[in-house]
């Protein structure tokens, strides 16, 4: 899970796999605005294969809540 | 380990590095067609913005802008990834949905000064109009008619503003049709039914545009229809943002806008080209034997059947079919003459390559007989081996993927938007029967060692006339689309050539010719700016079909004597060279013009109307109207 989002944030917000971690939100990632907060969406919606909710794509700001979210969804959906 | 994406977008990286952007972009073409995720056009609108544009050889660049009454993005980078395709580069502005209004009256701001080729003016009925959308039912009847009305005024007010500063098109869509009204199914039934307010309305934005004035009317109702009107929303992004579309509608929508966009740069295609085998009708004919092809009432004749009625209709629109295959010809020839079943006879072919050669060598003589340029060719073929041979040695070529299943055949031809032009003159409904006749004097042409022994064989009878409101939209056509005998390229819509024939200051000439083969419709067009003395020759072209046969010779003639009837002192023209414009460089020179400038390979060429002495070809018979 971690190296699709990973992925991710190498793709649209150039960050190096290597400088990617958890802490990582909206204030610290150059780019990372809201417009490009719902490109994230979009692209983390088409890579699970899920849809999230509108409150969860307001809480989703920092990469520890992507995972999280992400964690919740699986225990629902997928198990 | 790294997936086929992972690796292609690599691969693109490296060459375009290199600038080996020819290899950069077949790999990105074969990137979105292996996998359209928001990641991989993200991902195009980056290696696109990286490329120099003069690298992107092939490709023709578009200024467009977007006004639309919501957020737009991302829908601009699925627009450019879907023209990417169609090998369209497109520069796209987008008007800031809260300020649209502002941007739209203010002649000096942004959205006029980038000089765009066109603009998409898309509004959202819901945002624009609430109250017709959810509170219909709450109004009074005048205030219902009240709201309609005000609805158009605002739209044509708007669309007025746009075109009184600038002459480019405008494309504008339509409202959606409520999918479920709010008088719920007894809607149909009432006199205040909101769906037939919608539709009127939209009758009514239908009726504020027109082709001649370069106003497109784009039907954004049918468009969510095919799409599905349950699906095209994304609810989510709108609270959350002012996005309108689904993700999965974007791509769609792009396509239905380049239908457009493709014609107005002049990229839309006009010749199909076809292989036999499993392609039009099911099984092998060699080895098969031409009784035993699919190819009606069988489940995948049925389909076959379907796809040959679709190529028909792009026929009679006025593409040309051509036939390339690998086969004997006397199999074919059974199967084109003698199945009852086959749609598709060998009349609609305007040529034919049925041996064993290359089918990529093929297609260039194909071009060759048929006097048109390679990129303006479609080529669709079951075997992948063969469309990848020819989009290696012909990346020119457009050559789609087709499905495994004949099922989808049909679906996949209606879906590549190549094959729409604004205006569908009675040429393009002959233009057929016209490649039928050329091959017919080509044939003539061999038997003759004098040329001139030729040309009066051919009774050629020429008609020249001036532009009116009969002959506009051929020759804006004609200027639209002809590459090589043209000496300016000068590209007119309809409106402008509208306001040309009406102007004291230019005369514009169009010429229709015949022969003892057939009519060739108006093939030739002239548009002279007149000074007190000087003519300055604006646009001279020729349609390919009549090249070599004196006509342009002809046509001259007549406005050199148009010229010294005026009294008019000199004549001046120019030749501004292109990749194809070969056909009419010497064309001044060889009929007594000087060169009197040369400026970035622009000539320019002068004569005194008396010099000038260009009688009609003894062979032609002129006659004007």
């Amino acid at each position: 899970m971690k190296d699709k989002i990973r992925q991710v944030f190498k793709e649209l917000f150039k960050i190096n796999p290597e400088d990617f971690r958890e802490d990582l939100d909206m204030n610290s990632v150059a780019g990372w605005d809201s417009l490009n907060h719902l490109n994230l969406v979009i692209s983390l919606e088409e890579l699970f294969g899920i849809s999230f909710t509108t409150e969860e794509v307001i809480q989703m700001t920092s990469v520890k809540a992507i995972i999280e979210t992400l964690r919740g969804k699986n225990e629902r959906e997928i198990i | 380990m790294k997936s086929n994406t992972e690796k292609l977008k690599e691969e693109i990286l490296l060459s375009s590095g290199r600038r080996e952007i020819g290899i950069a972009v077949k790999k990105l073409k074969e990137l979105l067609c292996a996998d359209a995720s928001f990641l991989t056009i993200s991902f195009l609108n980056k290696a696109l913005s990286n490329m120099a544009r003069e690298d992107l050889s092939g490709f023709t660049y578009l200024k467009i802008a977007i006004i639309c009454n919501a957020t737009i993005e991302p829908f601009e980078m699925y627009l450019k990834a879907e023209a990417f395709k169609y090998d369209l580069l497109l520069d796209v502005h987008i008007v800031d949905h809260y300020r649209y209004a502002e941007e739209i009256m203010n002649k000096e701001g942004n959205l006029y000064c980038r000089e765009c080729g066109f603009f998409i003016f898309m509004l959202i009925g819901e945002e624009l109009n609430p109250d017709l959308y959810f509170r219909f039912a709450e109004l009074s009847a005048g205030q219902k008619k009240e709201n309609v009305i005000q609805t158009l005024s605002t739209i044509s007010g708007f669309i007025e503003k746009v075109k009184s500063f600038s002459q480019s098109p405008v494309i504008v869509t339509n409202l959606a049709v409520p999918s479920l009204p709010l008088n719920g199914i007894v809607d149909c039934y009432r006199d205040d039914s909101q769906c037939c307010a919608v539709s009127d309305l939209n009758n009514k934005i239908y009726k504020i545009t027109s082709i001649e004035k370069g106003i497109y009317y784009f039907d954004f109702d049918r468009v969510i229809n095919m799409f599905g009107k349950d699906k095209y929303r994304d609810m989510k992004r709108w609270y959350l943002a002012k996005q309108p579309f689904s993700i999965s509608f974007m791509p769609v929508l792009s396509g239905e806008f380049l239908r457009f966009i493709l014609p107005i740069a002049g990229k839309n295609k006009k010749c199909l080209v076809l292989d036999l085998d499993n392609t039009l009708w099911g099984g092998i004919v060699g080895e098969d034997g031409p009784e035993n092809i699919e190819i009606g009432e069988t489940p995948k004749g049925r389909a076959y059947s379907h796809f040959q009625r679709e190529i028909l209709n792009l026929y009679n629109r006025g593409i040309t079919l051509a036939i390339n295959s690998k086969n004997n010809i006397e199999d074919v020839v059974k199967v084109l003459d003698g199945h009852p079943d086959m749609i598709l006879k060998r009349r609609h072919f305007s040529a034919m390559k049925i041996n064993w050669s290359d089918k990529a060598d093929n297609i260039k003589s194909i071009a060759e007989e048929l006097n048109i340029g390679t990129e303006s060719m479609v080529f669709i073929d079951d075997s992948p081996e063969e469309r990848e041979l020819v989009r290696i040695k012909l990346p020119e070529v457009l050559v789609p993927y087709i499905p495994e299943d004949p099922a989808e055949l049909v679906k996949t031809l209606k879906a590549l938007p190549v094959f729409d032009s604004f205006i569908i003159t009675e040429e393009d409904r002959e233009r057929g029967r016209l490649y039928a006749e050329e091959s017919k004097r080509i044939q003539v042409r061999r038997s003759f060692t004098d040329i001139n022994d030729f040309y009066r064989v051919l009774e050629i009878k020429i008609c020249i006339g001036e532009g009116d409101k009969f002959t506009i939209p051929r020759i804006s056509q004609l200027t639209m689309k002809t590459n090589q005998f043209n000496l300016t390229t000068k590209r007119y819509s309809p409106e402008e050539i509208s306001s040309l024939c009406s102007s004291k200051e230019s005369l514009v000439f169009w010429l229709r010719s015949e022969d003892k083969y057939g009519s060739n419709g108006i093939v030739a067009v002239a548009i002279i700016k007149k000074g007190a003395s000087v003519w300055a020759i604006d646009t001279f072209l020729m349609s390919c079909r009549v090249i070599g046969r004196t006509i342009e010779k002809a046509f001259l003639s007549y406005i050199i004597s148009i010229a010294k009837n005026e009294n008019v002192d000199q004549i001046r023209a120019e030749y501004i060279p292109t990749a194809k414009n070969q056909p009419a460089k010497d064309f001044l020179k060889d009929n007594g013009f000087l060169k009197i400038g040369e400026e970035d390979g622009r000539l320019t060429w002068a004569q005194k109307v008396k010099e000038l002495n260009l009688p009609c070809p003894s062979w032609i018979e002129m006659v004007t109207v």
